[in-house]
């Protein structure tokens, strides 16, 4: 069955159609270039070309259990009814759904990626985060209790897919069609598999059983193209599991998907919007700028009142998130991916009597002029939030990625004009003689070589010095806060009895070490600019100077540095994070009182160094690294052409495709 | 005392310490330049390439029209004056002049500048100049340095913060820039290049180019012109005092606190004396943040969460701006970390949210006052420029 499309002129991005316009104009001053002229420009332009075209910025659905995250994807995406919605909570599957308009060229296709050997391994024997936790604190006992989970877990995925499943292991299951049951096989975990199932067939031959959620277990993300979507430009819309998993594997999961993310929906449900029960959830987003993050409170549908209860509500959420350190100033909006599916699948005719009470006051309420004359359909899905929802993303998307990609482009278009001119100028037969100007080009590329290594070394001490400064911030914010939590300790100690267990939130660490982090990234984004501008500006004087003459000057623009990832590392859980029975059986383990104090701080300086420890790799060292190599590229990318041995031969007419992954055959 | 009386009194004082014979012959002379700003109003600096932007903007903030609806594009300055008077300067070099605001037909007979006189200024204590240029760098730049010298406050007028635009402003001095408003005609989904807005303490969209829109934007122009004013004679008057500081030992304790402005204005290109400017700049965020909240505390509300979230959010703020002061962490290393650290606590204390952490709160941030004050008072040339250059 293909997934039913229904999408009469019911767009949640029609919003991204203005962004998409500023692209297409870009795509065809480069076409131009790549087609009718200079041999020299053309690759450069084909490169600029294909950085539009592979452009999709990323959304990350991230949410509560049972907040309807999934209803709301597959309305937003356009197919009511593509992920399955009735979703066992157990699942750890990162669902990808790749949007396109486009159908020339492509088809729908899917992809599901197992977890590796190694992935799962780690799971099986360490017991993930979990285990890391637990193993720093020193608690065999409570390693074992994870193992024997594990054990359990392992049991069960072998029973479902039998003896050899762990051969599956790092494969990749490729299709060029998509379907919904198909999708459920890998992302829904079912009721429990007869054992016979499995009992005479080899693992990878038992497809024609099409089980749902068959591999569901050891899936890890499934990707799923759509063509023909209702969407002005592509878009990934991905679906991220739950967070309150026991072996924190899912979380790891939901973070690494986070990481790659333009713009966070964090969905939650009307009737229990953010209670502390969803500090995970705060923790999750703290570090991701309240810029890049949209709330959209869901099931208003069920809400009896919703135009009473509604300020409430927003008033909570944002005192629970400037109470624990969550984004301030995110945008809120309310809605229900259930009206938005059934005006989306065209079935608000039978929304229960219930709903349709609920609707008919949320759109007094709401119900613009604008919509008076609109049909029920449209009302609806205007009510649903969805439409509001997705102007939200548009809006991030073309701030964010989107002008970053823009100015990136034009720079380069005006950049290789410039270099063009001056390739047409060196070939023009004014100039004195072959030899001279090969002479002065060879003065030229060692001038530029200078211009190079000044640039790169300058930017990397400038680099070094604003880690510096974040080693020093963060290792003074993790002393300030193990001094707190241990001043807080003691007073603990000497009002209550050791039977009392304690608690502190380190909610703080984090602010702290997200502060530093920003400064770090302010820093390095102005080194980066100021270093790109010099290199810009003597590249042009070269330049000039390789015209020689002084009525061309040739002006190289510097383009804007890349964005800094976000340091998703601090939504990870640490050990002061887990305050149910895992942290109470570790207070409650017997010791003198004295004792207290040297084994938490132990425990705390561990767990906070930690946290440091993987933003300076992950987030701070990756940046800088990725960041140093910037003004050479830069620079080479301008003189490219100057250089380039093709600008002698006549242009290649076929440009050969850049291969497409797909290593693995496709089945059926 | 509010601070129109501490100014006259400021102003009494330096004259007094003019005449003596007590200070030398330099400071003097510095004595009497502070003397002169102190009681200069204010010059506001209307700039860029949409003239008939800046002609309504001037209208705007005179509250009055000044100018008519169909004039030509014209330089002009509005000064301080008992009634409306327009003097044109005519392009063979004679002189023309009404006793009122100009007509257009007045304006109309070919002038290059216009001097205008108006009771407003007064009211306003400030003054304006608008400069008439083509949108060429070259113009645009010519425009900047002659106005770098002269005016206290920029309003830039642009419809697209266009390429030349973007060139002449980066390379105009940063006494221009520190100070500066931009007004964009244009709306703000359609406003491409966001980055300008960190360049400007206040921008403003308008509306696009046909379809002015008029009603709260204006007055909100105003308001924040009148803060930027504000603070501009804040800072002049403190320059005075610290002045007074240290030639009138009887001077008063200091009510109102550091100025960038002398140490920008004339030895930008002084490490040092960057760095000063910075710590000025800092100390004055400080002192006004401790101001505002160590009065809160003198009668701390109820909800001892909202306070420990003021604190924090005061104390975040210092730790971005000395985010933008690169020289602070050369110079004064200790204070710089000490900011960071009384930074750190700060949060984790607003996390603990306990009540009595609201005093342990407020003893930072007055800490923090009190240290970079002694920081700043320590510099060579706080209040007299030629201090760092004699020794």
């Amino acid at each position: 069955m293909t997934p039913s499309i229904n999408n009469t002129a019911l767009s949640a991005f029609g919003a991204l159609a203005p962004l998409q316009e500023e692209l297409t104009q870009l795509v065809e001053k480069l076409e131009e270039i790549d087609k009718a002229q200079s041999r020299a420009s053309g690759p450069k332009a084909r490169d600029l070309l294909e950085n539009i075209r592979e452009f999709e910025p990323t959304v990350t659905f991230i949410g509560q259990v049972k907040a309807g995250k999934t209803t709301l994807v597959n309305a937003m995406a356009g197919y009511p009814d593509l992920l399955p919605t009735e979703i066992n909570p157990w699942t750890s599957v990162v669902t990808s759904l790749h949007l396109t308009a486009q159908t020339a060229g492509k088809t729908d296709e899917c992809a599901f990626r197992f977890f590796t050997n190694e992935e799962w391994e780690n799971l099986l024997r360490y017991g993930g985060r979990l285990g890391e936790i637990a193993d720093r604190a020193g608690a065999a006992s409570e390693i074992e209790k994870v193992r024997q989970q594990l054990d359990e877990l392992r049991e069960k995925s072998r029973r479902r897919l039998g003896k050899r499943f762990e051969l599956l292991l790092g494969q990749t299951h490729r299709y060029e069609h998509v379907s919904r049951e198909l999708v459920r096989r890998y992302v829904c975990l079912g009721d429990d598999f007869q054992p016979e199932d499995n009992l005479f067939s080899e693992v990878t031959e038992t497809l024609q059983n099409d089980h749902e959620g068959q591999f569901a277990d050891i899936t890890k993300t499934a990707d799923i193209t759509l063509t023909g979507a209702s969407v002005p430009m592509p878009l990934c819309l991905q679906d991220t599991p739950g967070i309150n998993d026991t072996f924190l594997v899912r979380e790891q999961i939901t973070l690494n998907g986070l990481r790659g993310s333009h713009v966070c929906v964090v969905v939650l449900s009307a009737q229990q919007a953010l209670s502390t029960v969803d500090l995970g959830l705060v923790r999750l987003v703290s570090s991701i700028r309240a810029r890049g993050i949209v709330i959209f409170v869901n099931r208003i549908d069920e809400l009896s009142d919703p135009v009473a209860e509604v300020p409430n509500i927003r008033t909570g959420i944002q005192d629970t998130l400037a109470r624990f350190g969550g984004p301030k100033d995110a945008e809120i909006i309310f809605g229900s991916g259930f009206w938005a599916q059934s005006a989306v699948a065209d079935t608000y005719d039978a929304l229960s009597d219930a709903s349709t009470e609920t609707l008919l006051r949320w759109t007094r309420e709401n119900l613009e002029e604008a919509l008076a004359s609109a049909s029920p359909q449209e009302v609806v899905w205007q009510m649903s939030g969805a439409p509001a929802l997705g102007e939200a993303i548009a809006e991030r998307v073309q701030a964010g990625p989107g002008n970053h990609l823009l100015q990136r482009t034009r720079a380069a278009l005006t950049n290789l004009h410039a270099t063009g001119q001056v390739v047409e100028n060196l070939q023009s037969p004014r100039r004195d003689s072959l030899r001279s100007a090969n002479l002065a080009k060879s003065e030229f590329a060692s001038q530029i070589e200078d211009i190079k290594s000044q640039c790169k070394s300058a930017l990397a001490a400038d680099l070094a010095a604003a880690a510096h400064s974040f080693d020093q911030r963060a290792e003074s914010a993790v002393e300030t806060f193990v001094e707190r939590a241990l001043a807080d300790l003691a007073t603990h100690l000497q009002q209550h009895d050791t039977q009392e267990v304690w608690t502190y939130d380190p909610v703080g660490l984090r602010v702290l070490l997200r502060g530093a982090y920003q400064a770090f990234v302010a820093a390095a984004t102005r080194a980066t600019d100021a270093r790109l501008a010099d290199a810009a500006n003597a590249v042009s004087a070269c330049l000039s100077e390789l015209v020689g003459d002084n009525t061309i000057p040739v002006t190289i623009r510097p383009e804007p540095a890349p964005p800094a990832p976000a340091a998703v590392e601090l939504g990870g859980v640490i050990a002061l994070d887990l305050k149910g029975s895992w942290w109470r059986r570790f207070w409650l383990k017997k010791r003198a009182k004295d004792a207290y104090v040297a084994e938490f701080k132990k425990l705390l300086l561990q767990e906070a160094d930690a946290l440091a420890h993987q933003i300076k790799e992950n987030c701070v060292g990756a940046h800088c690294t990725r960041l140093e190599r910037i003004p050479a590229d830069f620079i080479d990318q301008q003189v490219a052409i100057l250089f380039d041995d093709r600008t002698a031969e006549a242009p290649t007419k076929d440009v050969p495709q850049r291969p497409r992954r797909r290593p693995i055959p496709t089945r059926n | 005392m509010d601070l129109e009386a501490q100014r006259s009194k400021t102003l009494e004082r330096l004259s007094s310490i003019a005449q003596s014979d007590r200070i030398s012959e330099k400071a003097k002379q510095r004595c009497a330049g502070i003397h002169d700003r102190l009681e200069s109003p204010v010059l506001v600096g209307i700039l860029g390439p949409d003239t008939q932007e800046k002609q309504a903007v001037l209208n705007e903030l005179l509250g009055l029209t000044v100018l008519p609806r169909d004039g030509p594009p014209i330089s002009l300055e509005v000064q301080a004056g008992d009634a409306p008077y327009t003097m044109l300067k005519l392009a063979d070099g004679s002189v023309d002049e009404i006793q009122s605001y100009p007509t257009a037909t007045f304006l109309a007979q070919g002038a290059d500048f216009a001097a205008i006189t108006s009771p407003r200024c007064a009211e306003l204590h400030c003054e304006f100049v608008l400069i008439e240029c083509a949108d060429s760098v070259d113009e645009l730049r010519e425009a900047l340095e002659w106005a770098g010298t002269r005016i206290d406050l920029a309003i830039w007028c642009t419809q697209n913060w266009a390429e030349s635009e973007r060139t002449a402003w980066t390379n105009s001095a940063e006494r221009v820039r520190d100070h500066a408003i931009l007004v964009i005609r244009s709306d703000a989904s359609e406003f491409q290049d966001q980055s300008v807005f960190s360049e400007f303490a206040v921008t403003a969209f308008r509306g696009p180019a046909d379809t002015q829109t008029v009603g709260h934007e204006e007055k909100g122009l105003e308001t924040q012109m009148r803060a930027l004013i504000a603070e501009a004679r804040e800072q002049d008057l403190l320059s005075a005092e610290l002045f007074l500081r240290r030639y009138d030992k009887l001077a008063p304790d200091l009510a109102i606190d550091a100025s960038t402005r002398p140490a920008a204005v004339e030895t930008a290109d002084q490490p040092y004396e960057k760095a000063q400017g910075e710590l000025g700049k800092l100390f004055q965020h400080v002192r006004v943040k401790a101001e505002k909240l160590l009065s809160i505390c003198a009668d701390p509300p109820e909800d001892a969460r909202a306070l420990l979230e003021e604190f924090e959010t005061a104390m975040s703020a210092t730790a971005d701006l000395l985010g933008s002061l690169p020289s602070i962490e050369k110079e004064w290393p200790h204070l710089h970390a000490n900011v960071l650290d009384a930074h750190d606590l700060t949060v984790l204390l607003k996390f603990e949210g306990r009540q009595e952490h609201t005093l342990q709160c407020a003893r930072l941030l007055s800490q923090l006052r009190d240290e970079t004050e002694r920081a700043y008072l320590a510099c060579p040339s706080v209040g007299t420029s030629e201090g760092a250059r004699i020794q």
